[in-house]
């Protein structure tokens, strides 16, 4: 019983290995469950692998967290992503620094909270995306041609979509305020990619455009 | 001041759950009490503020979720491992380790049936309306004085309430009720199923940890168990929701792609199983493939939709009934309001139309060669009928410029497109307009049986005896 018991937990062992075999994405995985594997390939009895083991199945866990944060690292990086990506660095930086497994885990938890802020305050500058209606809204009140009886009118419209932006970035602002002391909205990184891609326009459209929010925000 | 129990108090059961359910596991040490100090720091923040987005802020800022759950996590394993070596003898004992996973198994089958029913209990109509009651005397109670302020009768505006609740549950006897929905979406059968089969693997003669261990990664039941066949579920039910409901072309063509590498993944894979890390981050690249395509698409369209509006209303406004109608009727001078949109919209329009040409060097005429418009016509998605749009292009466009009004015989025309100001006697809407919403309950009803929306929702708004024709796409000569 006990010689089967050793050849099915190789077998097992070799199986662990097998899953990761071949695959790129999981290669740090792969070479950590070969040598569990190998580990237990060389033991003659259960009991050997006791001693041999040491902490080769806590190196398992780490190798797993390293592949799925290397693969998370590179998506984010073609996808230049450059607040996204900054879990993933950490997390790699820091990984090999781990002594167990539930180090491992409080160090993810903790990077992981850091970043979640991190992204949220970063993708909060959208705003001026969400606002960009407004600020046309703006324009064409201001320049729409209408007899001059009506142009308060017009003046009263541009006045109260300014007033909506203005409200919209103090709102944004204050909301964020409780999750980061101090936070401003950042009109200028909209021309960072990860904003920049989703403004079907003009590098100099978008540009005039940041600098009419800019004013209005700012003033 | 602190947050409202009713909104405080849901948030706070999950982990005040979590600490009794250790407390009757009888788990201590320095993990458990660092849990309990956790939750007794979220009842503080809780107390402290009434803002929930400063609760939150926090909560987040302090990290307490992750300390919770990590300190959780570190007292029940402190616990197992106690557990496992309190007999004070280390020797392995196979078949107590494959018991002890057999068990663990059917532990986590009953969990999901025991969530299950708990959902399917939540969706009822019973629970649906105690908690509409509870809402009501909630909001009634804390609002009562601002009512009375605002020359309302509470009792009064409280019965017209739950009046018209009554009759429209008479009407949509299904209207609270989703345990249908519930038991289609998130029956566990497809999650229990492999589990079952582990557990048969499991149990049979002769069969050892290690073994079962090996059989459950060559047979793919270990990823099956983290769900991927009801994932694929899940995508085939939004290729089918946006083939019946799309709102533009590509959010199909995003579900066909997610489905297609969704099968792709599994047959490269060693044992015919899908990784879910690799399967989001290829979820995530067609996403973002897409996105911008359909931010530029909903732009545009946005844009045209407000230029015809410009020109439908202000040849709309020269009609005798204009202050009695939309939108016109409810404003505080409807007279001048309407005279007030026949001179401003004109010069409106024509910076609407610059706005199309600077961003997308579209002229008013492209709109109607765009493929946003084809389709916006072929979905039966346009307000407007063919007739009203063939109008508004030959005749009123050329009349819409600033310090121009429309001429008496324009007027006229453009009248008579509704003489009355009666939509059912109309030419102007859509006379199709209830097709996307009867393709999205022909799709509804497929997935939750025949009559369950009708069951659930008002009927569908077919503009009775409307005078316009259908489009027809064919005959329209201005797509190119």
């Amino acid at each position: 019983m006990a010689d089967n018991l050793l050849d099915e937990y190789k077998a097992y062992y070799a199986v662990r290995a097998e899953r990761y075999a071949g695959n790129p994405n999981y290669s740090n995985s792969y070479a950590a469950e070969k040598r569990l594997s190998d580990a237990f390939q060389s033991c003659n009895s259960l009991d050997e692998f006791k001693d041999k083991m040491g902490d080769l199945n806590e190196r398992c866990a780490s190798a797993l967290a390293k592949d799925q944060y290397i693969m998370d690292q590179k998506h984010f990086k073609k996808h230049k992503e450059a607040v996204r990506v900054l879990l993933s660095d950490r997390i790699l930086e820091k990984i090999d620094s781990c002594n167990n497994v539930n180090d491992l885990f409080t160090m993810i938890g903790e990077e992981s909270t850091k970043n979640s802020i991190e992204v949220s305050m970063d993708e909060s500058n959208d705003c001026f995306i969400e606002n960009w209606k407004l600020l046309d809204d703006i324009e064409l009140y201001s320049n729409a041609e209408v007899p001059e009886k009506y142009k308060a009118d017009m003046d009263r419209m541009v006045n109260i979509t300014r007033e909506s932006i203005i409200d919209n970035a103090k709102s944004r602002e204050e909301n964020n305020q409780a999750w980061e002391e101090g936070w401003k909205l950042n009109p200028d990184i909209i021309v960072e990619y990860r904003f920049r891609r989703l403004l079907p326009y003009t590098d100099e459209q978008v540009q005039t455009q940041i600098e009419r929010f800019k004013k209005i925000i700012n003033s | 001041m602190p947050i409202e129990s009713i909104y405080l108090d849901p948030i706070l059961s999950v982990y005040k759950n979590m600490v009794e359910d250790c407390k009757q596991k009888e788990i201590s040490g320095e993990d458990f009490d660092a849990m309990v100090a956790c939750y007794q720091r979220m009842e503080e923040l809780g107390q402290s503020t009434d803002d929930m987005n400063v609760f939150y802020g926090s909560m987040m800022q302090e990290n307490i979720y992750a300390k919770f759950s990590d300190h959780y996590s570190k007292a029940i394993i402190a616990q197992s491992q106690q557990a496992s070596s309190a007999g004070g003898d280390s020797g392995y004992d196979d078949g107590a380790m494959l018991k002890q996973n057999i068990n663990a198994l059917k532990a986590a089958i009953k969990q999901l049936e025991d969530s299950f029913k708990e959902a399917l209990r939540m969706a009822s109509t019973e629970v649906a309306e105690a908690s509409r009651k509870k809402q009501f005397d909630y909001a009634f109670e804390k609002n009562d004085q601002e009512f009375k302020d605002q020359g309302y009768d509470p009792e009064k505006s409280r019965k017209f309430e739950d009046d018209t609740h009554r009759d429209a549950m008479k009407k949509t006897p299904n209207m609270l009720d989703s345990t249908v929905e519930v038991e289609v979406m998130h029956n566990p059968e497809a999650l229990i199923k492999p589990i079952l089969k582990l557990i048969e693997l499991g149990e049979q003669p002769g069969m050892t940890f290690p073994t079962f261990l090996r059989l459950q990664i060559e047979q793919g039941l270990d990823k099956a168990m983290e769900g991927t066949g009801v994932v694929r579920d899940g995508l085939v039910y939004f290729v089918d929701f946006f083939d019946a409901f799309p709102s533009n072309p590509f959010q199909k063509e995003v579900a066909k792609k997610k489905l297609e590498s969704f099968d792709k993944l599994v047959a490269g894979s060693k044992f015919k199983t899908a990784d879910i890390s690799e399967l989001n981050l290829l979820f995530d690249d067609i996403e973002r493939e897409f996105e911008p395509k359909i931010r530029k698409w909903e732009i545009i369209v946005d844009l045209w939709e407000q230029m015809l509006d410009d020109l439908f209303i202000w040849s709309l406004a020269y009609h005798r009934f204009a202050p009695y109608i939309d939108p016109w009727k409810y404003t505080l001078d409807p007279k001048e309001s309407v005279i007030t949109d026949q001179n401003t919209l004109p010069g409106i329009f024509k910076e609407r139309e610059k706005l199309l040409l600077k961003y997308f060097g579209m002229s008013f005429m492209d709109i109607f060669k765009h493929e946003t418009f084809e389709f916006e016509v072929k979905k039966s998605r346009l307000y407007y009928s063919q007739e009203i749009i063939e109008h508004l292009i030959e005749d009123i466009y050329s009349q819409c410029r600033p310090f121009n009004h429309l001429p008496e015989e324009l007027i006229e025309k453009r009248g008579n497109f509704n003489p009355e100001i009666n939509i059912p006697n109309s030419r102007e809407v859509n006379p199709e307009l209830h097709i996307p919403l009867q393709n999205f309950i022909k799709f509804y009803n497929s997935k939750y049986g025949e009559g369950r929306y009708e069951s659930k929702y008002p009927p569908v708004e077919i503009i009775p005896n409307v005078l316009s024709k259908p489009w027809n796409w064919e005959t329209f000569k201005y797509k190119s």
